[in-house]
């Protein structure tokens, strides 16, 4: 079991090179992941995460956290891809159009494998689970949270159970090696 | 970790995987990712897959239908509306069905009872025959009236029915042409508050056949 991050704080605070080393890894990893929704490529995502993760270690110790210390984290991380947007150009942070993103490389055998087991069970799941098919169909049309919750007539808390059980099916799935 | 601390937010695990989140409620479920271990772990081991139901064409391809084929047909939506229940054309027709039903029902049996036989509905069977001994009371101040069956008498003929006391052959009263009908039954009037109390001996006569006894029936008078 990992050490929560508030105990790696408290003593990366203290001066403890293994706990801030710690904290270091726990923030990586976490920035790698958000950069996926964020950033298509895998080497910029990673060159971002270890500069959003070294800005953070530089400046936790005299930052007073007026929201908390994993709030003011990850706002050092949406700056970090702020600036990295308008590097490129872009007057604003945003998640790449999913128009705009590549094909997967076909070389990629492990990614093909994943994505055709994910289509059979998809496929599978699309016919035990209607009510998840259809908010997913919806979210590939491009509707929003709040308007799919509109179309079927349900609250946002029904919605939440209906992806989070058809994302548990999906994962049985997947997992069972169904096909 | 057994599981999210933060229920509320940890909702929002799998629309966050794919992608459907507005810009705050993601930056408010990256910072529940980086205290919550447990929807990290979830989210890590289902990066890949939540990637490409994100960015991959082929699952959007089979995923992204026409809208209409999942959704009611039109017939029934247009019967079942999203209108209070009282303005829904189904709820209405429904009502209209309740109560044609009944009367059609009724209409029916009306037509039936004129056109067939109609059932009989109640039989009371009451007995047409007294036991010997029967008893009249004077004292109820009523006269008496005997219905008679007789079988075996014919109906075109005419009989002699004398009352006489019992143990004796004279008779007390007597009436001529008394006629059954085709079934045996006929009847006579008993003057009960002229008749003294004691027992008395009904007798029918057949009076073609001189004075031969046809059948005797006896009973009492009594105050």
């Amino acid at each position: 079991m990992p050490e929560p991050i508030e105990q790696l704080l408290q003593s990366a605070k203290k001066g403890d090179p293994i706990a801030e080393q710690e904290l270091f890894r726990h923030l990586s990893v976490r920035f790698s992941l958000f950069l996926r929704h964020r950033i298509k490529d895998e080497e910029i995502r990673k060159d971002l995460a270890q500069e959003a993760c070294l800005t953070v270690l530089s400046k936790y110790k005299s930052e007073q956290f007026t929201v908390g210390f994993e709030a003011w984290a990850h706002g050092v991380l949406r700056i970090v891809v702020l600036r990295h947007f308008e590097k490129l150009g872009k007057d604003k942070e945003k998640s790449i159009p999913l128009e705009d993103t590549p094909q997967i490389a076909e070389t990629d055998s492990h990614r093909i494998e994943t994505e055709r087991r994910l289509i059979a069970c998809l496929k599978k799941i699309r016919q035990q689970n209607l009510r998840y098919a259809r908010v997913l169909n919806l979210i590939y049309q491009g509707y929003s949270t709040d308007e799919i919750c509109r179309k079927l007539n349900c609250s946002r808390n029904n919605l939440y159970v209906i992806v989070n059980r058809g994302r548990s099916l999906l994962q049985e799935c997947l997992e069972r090696g169904e096909e | 970790m057994a599981s999210c601390h933060d229920p509320q937010i940890g909702a929002l695990l799998h629309l966050y995987e794919l992608g459907n989140l507005t810009e705050k409620e993601r930056d408010e479920f990256e910072v529940h990712l980086l205290k919550c271990h447990y929807c990290f772990e979830k989210v890590e081991a289902f990066k890949t897959e939540a990637e490409l139901m994100r960015n991959s064409g082929d699952i959007r391809d089979i995923l992204l239908v026409p809208e209409t084929t999942e959704t009611e047909s039109g017939f029934w939506k247009s019967l079942w509306p999203k209108k209070p229940l009282l303005l829904k054309p189904g709820f209405g027709l429904l009502l209209v069905l309740l109560l044609i039903f009944p009367s059609i029902i009724g209409i029916y049996s009306l037509l039936d009872n004129h056109q067939g036989i109609r059932q009989i509905q109640m039989v009371s069977i009451t007995s047409s025959r007294a036991a010997n001994n029967k008893v009249f009371y004077k004292s109820q101040g009523t006269e008496g009236v005997i219905n008679l069956a007789v079988g075996g008498l014919s109906g075109e003929k005419s009989y002699i029915v004398e009352i006489r006391r019992c143990n004796s052959d004279k008779a007390l009263y007597s009436y001529e042409g008394i006629v059954f009908n085709e079934l045996g039954m006929g009847q006579l009037y008993l003057p009960l508050a002229e008749m003294p109390v004691g027992d008395y001996t009904l007798v029918v006569i057949n009076g073609a056949n001189d004075s031969k006894d046809k059948l005797s029936y006896t009973f009492s008078i009594k105050e």
